[in-house]
């Protein structure tokens, strides 16, 4: 735990390096494109339109809103897909930048996660008011977000380090990533809810650490309350559980990773 | 103070390993209980073969890696130049890029912002700071990585062998660099294959073999351990007596004395010319393997493939200050007819001995050429190196037959080394006896005795020539003196015999700088017959008129130069060459003028400059030149630097020249080069008495320069178009307005690596009809010629077609057509592919890359370019032919124009023959 604490400490002094690296990464996420940051925005409501004419249109889906309920699920899981399997690759990206300078490699992974997160918060404040428009009790409970927020990140950071080193030893990692992340998908409620699923295969998405956050934005943004205290800590302890886990294994391995690039 | 301290450090790694279905891992170690300390300000290189560990070094102490034992300290702000570019995104820009990485070391923005001018200074790529790099060119990357290293300013630099990439303006620029930070109290950690560098910048040299530090010490001790070590086992063997040991490493002969060394680079090798090639092949090329070796001897083989020779080396050492070197040579190759013996010795010999001179060696003045030294009049089989103070000893050469004298050389400052070479023409052997003098006095015995053979010799010749004349030596000097000058006027030329160069003066001011007047002759037997090569006879006919006779004993030609001052401000110059033994077959002649660097501008019959250089390569800045077929030139400089207007012509030799202007950029002079168009009957040259060469050098006076008269330019038209040959090069008009600029319709070929364009063949009228002209082109440096079809189809459509001879087997790599197009074009096309605007930017650098717009296969519709006041003008071929591709750019600022071009890449050597080079349809669209 000391060693933990001091190297976080490490990282203050590299903080300008975290912020250019983060700045380089959102810019180069869209470079060369014509649409550029809009792009943030256009995945979300396209997508948004495309599952609001399937399920309400198409197969006349029970939920009302069923659009906003997917919407709810779908952005924070976009965001934790593409940063995972993103942050995954990150240091084997970067091989040639390592070997021009001494940097904390910890950095890639978190610089990665952060232009993400840059990304799906642009997208996500642009799709806040369809959400609290139709029904303005959303707009009360709005500010318990910032929880489910920070506790995703730090979830993710925590993964994002131990992919990533590990992405160096086991390369196959990299082709594994989409493939699982599809499994993932289908595991967690995003198209449908924790009660449409039959009993027996309900440990299946309890188990999923993912399904507690999804479970958090969704009541707050789709069903306008305050979610319980049980459900905030049990993300934020899956959060630090992973934090720690996660930085422990990188730090055993950064000594290896070094050699090996 | 100690800034890097390593302590028994040893690093592993695991590799792979597959035999067949087996796969294993096994451990590496790059570097094992390595220990040693810099102290601050010190330059430290490291060598090593690859994979030696070199650059696991530069990585454990930059810190990217930790140690699997021992211990590294280091100080300071660490600072690593591993692979160019390497912490550097594509797709940000220069400038974007620059904040980056200065952050990646820890700098912040603030401190960059007054540092971005100095880097962009430095780095010398302007705009294209704010493009993205993945436009820059290798040098431009080089530069801009370099610039950004040193001006984050670190404590200690850590440089991998990255030099090597990128022109070689951008590395000697950098290396410069590096000498600067050196001096400044930087310590550097460098790694590099280029030992000459690293003799120069290191302070200690640390050897590097399979993980395990051989040595550390000072450069020339390391480094010659290291080429005595390098290279393949089985050509390596070494010989030991008292303080001399003799290394011999695939085909490099390497001496040293009491550990220091006294041979480098090759240390002794042979040599011999390829002429296909026209390349030396040295004995390093080739593949060794030791035969036999004992206590006392070393017999090696040596096989080259390409010209199919083997060689013999015995070795033998005779006692702890002697040794012999004994060289059979056995070619197949009847056509090599040139070899060299020789070695490279340290720079720290400082003087020459030969039998009836001493003299100290000149500072090494020239990049890469090899600078003779003049031995005396009597030139021996036996020379000596000395002058290096008391830990090296002397160094004596002795050859055993001696039809062909020893020569010594300092090479160019690329290799900064002493040389001894002797030449051999038929023979195949070599015997020559190595002599080592510790002790002075010993030498002078020994060399005493040679001498007064000699002095016998040269005693008897003294007598006979001191009985013809009884005139006393001072005397003789002062009509020596008076014999080597003429004058008339304010003019004055005078012939230096010793150093072998001709001076013009006026006004009493030196005119010429350097080398002064001289010519320059290549024949393909002998090479370059240059005319201060060989011993000059002079004789004054009056006091305006001297004749200069150069005899060249080897090929039998002689020079014979007349020199007259035919007014009080014009000099008259002739040169005939004599052939007497042979006929020769002459593949470049020129005459030179070396004039003081204060003329500042220039101008010939078709345009005018000034001689402010860009861009210097290496020290060579060319001035450029639109029209270069000419022999007269004007020179004027500006009113502060007075010196007199000065015009060379040479239109009375009744040839056609080429003009060449250079401008040196250490040495201060300017080079005016008229070389002769050589056609391929005149290449012949038979025994006898040729005309070579007939010029004037006018003082003070304004003279007409009026076209020359031997271009050759005809007309073709039809109602608007009027199509015009003009000596190489095709220009369209339409109605009056010419469409095409600069070099027109040209054609262009690479040859060796040097570009040679239609515009300088010398061009003859085959036929011309009303529509129709036929012309024959005859390159004079490459033995090609084209003949040019250029008709009229209609007023719209102009067919070019060019087919091409080869007499002799030649590299040939690139063919280009090329129309050069008015810049007043603002729109290009590639029909049904692609299109787009041209940009009104012309370069000043060589490197034009990213001012090409299109580069692809060819189209059936050409390549168009369009205007709105303009005709659309393009270019196709006539049949479809996949082996060309097309180019469309812009050309560099001389021309300012538009090019639409068809290239052919050859990758072999071409045989002699002919074929049809370009056939196409140039449309004119109204």
């Amino acid at each position: 735990m000391k060693n933990l604490i001091a190297k976080l400490k490490r990282l203050y002094p590299y903080r300008q390096v975290i912020k250019d690296l983060t700045l380089k990464n959102f810019k180069a996420k869209y470079s060369g494109t014509t649409l550029g940051i809009f792009l943030a925005v256009i995945i979300p409501l396209a997508l948004a339109a495309g599952l609001n004419f399937i399920f309400s249109v198409v197969f006349k889906m029970n939920i009302p809103d069923f659009y906003l309920f997917a919407l709810s699920a779908i952005m924070p899981w976009m965001f934790f897909s593409t940063a995972l399997s993103e942050s995954t690759d990150s240091i084997v990206n970067n091989v040639p930048l390592l070997k021009q300078v001494a940097l904390p490699v910890e950095i890639l992974p978190i610089s990665v996660i952060l232009a993400n997160f840059i990304n799906f918060l642009v997208g996500f404040v642009v799709v806040l008011p369809l959400f609290f428009l139709p029904q303005l009790k959303v707009l009360k409970v709005l500010p318990f977000l910032i929880f489910p927020l920070t506790f995703q990140l730090i979830f993710l950071i925590g993964l994002g380090l131990l992919f990533s080193s590990l992405n160096i030893f086991f390369r196959d990692l990299h082709h594994l990533i989409p493939i699982s992340l599809m499994f993932w998908f289908w595991i967690t409620p995003i198209f449908y809810s924790l009660k449409m699923v039959p009993k027996p295969f309900h440990w299946i998405c309890l188990f999923n650490p993912l399904t507690h956050y999804i479970t958090l934005y969704r009541q707050i943004l789709f069903e306008g309350r305050i979610p319980s205290l049980f459900g905030f800590a049990l993300a934020f302890l899956l959060a630090v559980v992973t934090f720690i886990i996660g930085y422990f294994i990188f730090t055993k391995k950064e000594f290896l990773v070094l050699k090996r690039i | 103070m100690e800034v890097i301290e390593f302590k028994n450090v040893s690093e592993s790694y695991k590799t792979k390993f597959v035999f067949g279905k087996k796969c294993e891992w096994r451990e590496i170690w790059a570097l094992c209980n390595g220990s040693f300390n810099v102290r601050k300000g010190e330059t430290v290189g490291i060598i090593g073969e690859n994979g030696a560990g070199k650059t696991t070094l530069l990585k454990l102490i930059a810190g990217m890696i930790k140690p699997d034992r021992g211990e590294i300290k280091t100080q300071g702000r660490i600072l690593t130049l591993m692979e160019i570019g390497a912490g550097f995104h594509s797709d940000l820009t220069g400038r974007e890029n620059i904040y980056f990485n200065a952050s990646l070391y820890g700098i912040d923005r603030k401190v960059m912002d007054k540092r971005i001018g100095e880097i962009i200074d430095f780095a010398e790529i302007g705009k294209f700071i704010d493009a993205p790099i993945k436009y820059y060119s290798q040098g431009m990357y080089l530069r801009l990585a370099f610039a950004l290293a040193i001006h984050v300013d670190p404590d200690i630099l850590l440089i991998d062998d990255i030099l090597t990439v990128g022109d070689e303006d951008a590395q000697r620029k950098c290396i410069n660099k590096i000498f600067e930070l050196k001096e400044k109290g930087k310590t550097i950690i460098f790694v590099s294959h280029a030992m000459n560098m690293v003799y120069k910048l290191c302070d200690r040299v640390i050897f590097l073999k399979e993980g395990r530090i051989i040595q550390i010490e000072e450069p020339r001790k390391v480094i010659s351990r290291y080429l005595e070590t390098v290279g393949k086992e089985k050509g390596i063997a070494e010989l030991n007596r008292g303080d001399l040991r003799i290394v011999f490493n695939n085909g490099g002969l390497f001496i040293s004395w009491k550990n220091f060394p006294l041979t480098k680079h090759y240390g002794g090798y042979t040599a011999l010319h390829v002429p296909v090639t026209q390349n030396w092949s040295f004995s390093v090329e080739a593949d060794w393997e030791i035969i036999k070796k004992t206590e006392s001897e070393i017999l090696a083989k040596g096989f080259s493939e390409m010209p199919g020779l083997t060689q013999i080396w015995k070795i033998q050492i005779k006692n702890d200050c002697q040794f012999g070197w004994d060289i059979n040579m056995e070619c197949k190759d009847s056509s090599i007819k040139e070899k060299q013996i020789g070695f490279f010795l340290t720079p720290e010999y400082k003087e020459w001995i030969s039998l009836d001179k001493k003299e100290k060696f000149p500072p090494f003045s020239f990049r890469s050429d090899w600078q003779e030294m003049d031995l005396g009049n009597y030139k021996s089989d036996i020379l000596a190196l000395g002058g290096a103070g008391s830990h090296l000893p002397i160094l004596a050469l002795k050859v055993k037959n001696n039809s062909c004298f020893l020569r010594a050389f300092n090479t160019g400052y690329d290799k900064e080394c002493r040389l001894i070479q002797r030449r051999l023409l038929k023979e195949n052997q070599f015997s020559g006896e190595i002599n080592i003098y510790p002790n002075k006095d010993k030498f002078e015995d020994y060399f005493q005795k040679i001498r007064k053979q000699y002095q016998k010799v040269k005693e008897e010749e003294q007598k006979r020539q001191l009985s013809l004349r009884t005139i006393s030596r001072e005397k003789e000097q002062k009509h020596q003196l008076s014999l080597r000058t003429i004058s008339r006027g304010d003019l004055r030329v005078y012939a230096d015999v010793e150093k072998k160069v001709l001076r013009v003066y006026y006004q009493e001011k030196e005119i010429t700088k350097g080398s002064g007047l001289y010519s320059l002759i290549e024949v393909r037997e002998f090479g370059k017959l240059s005319f201060d090569s060989s011993p000059w006879e002079i004789e004054k006919k009056s006091s305006e008129k001297l004749n200069i006779i150069s005899s060249n004993q080897v090929s039998g030609v002689t020079q014979i130069w007349t020199l007259t001052c035919k007014k009080d401000n014009i000099l008259d110059i002739t040169i005939d060459l004599e052939v007497r033994k042979n006929p020769l077959f002459l593949t470049n002649q020129a005459a030179i003028l070396a004039v003081a660097g204060n003329y500042t501008e220039w101008k010939t019959p078709y345009e005018e400059g000034s001689f402010y250089i860009r861009q210097y390569i290496g020290d060579i800045g060319p001035v450029k030149l639109k029209h270069n077929k000419t022999s007269k030139i004007f020179l004027r400089g500006n009113e502060d630097k007075a010196v007199p207007k000065l015009t060379f012509d040479c239109s009375s030799s009744g040839n056609s020249r080429i003009l060449s202007i250079d401008r040196r950029k250490n040495m201060e002079f300017i080079l005016i080069r008229f070389s002769k168009l050589i056609s391929r009957k005149s290449r012949k040259v038979p025994i006898g008495k040729h005309n070579f060469f007939n010029g004037q050098i006018i003082f003070n006076q304004e003279i007409l320069l009026e076209d020359d008269t031997y271009n050759v330019v005809h007309k073709l038209s039809r109602g608007k178009l009027k199509l015009v040959f003009d000596e190489g090069k095709g220009r369209i008009f339409w109605k009056d307005k010419e469409l095409t600029s600069g070099l027109g319709m040209y054609t262009s070929i690479r040859s060796s690596g040097i570009w040679h364009d239609s515009t300088q063949a010398i061009w003859q009228v085959e036929k011309i009809e009303n529509d129709k002209m036929l012309l024959i082109g005859e390159w004079s440096h490459i033995p090609i010629s084209q003949l040019w079809q250029l008709k009229i189809i209609s007023e719209t459509l102009i067919y070019w077609k060019v087919e091409m001879e080869i007499y002799n087997p030649a590299n040939l790599e690139i063919e280009q057509s090329n129309a050069m197009l008015s810049k007043e074009y603002k729109e290009w096309i590639v029909p049904n592919v692609r299109k787009g605007e041209f940009l009104d930017e012309f370069t000043n650098q060589y490197d034009i890359s990213p001012f090409r717009f299109w580069y692809g296969k060819i189209n059936e519709n050409g390549l168009v370019v369009t205007k709105s006041e303009l005709p659309n003008f393009s270019v196709r071929l006539k049949d479809r032919d996949d082996s060309y591709r097309t180019i469309i750019e812009n050309t560099d600022s001389l021309y300012k124009a538009r090019l639409l071009q068809y290239q052919r890449v050859n990758t072999d050597e071409l045989p002699p023959k002919k074929y049809k080079y370009f056939e196409g349809l140039i449309q004119i669209e109204i």
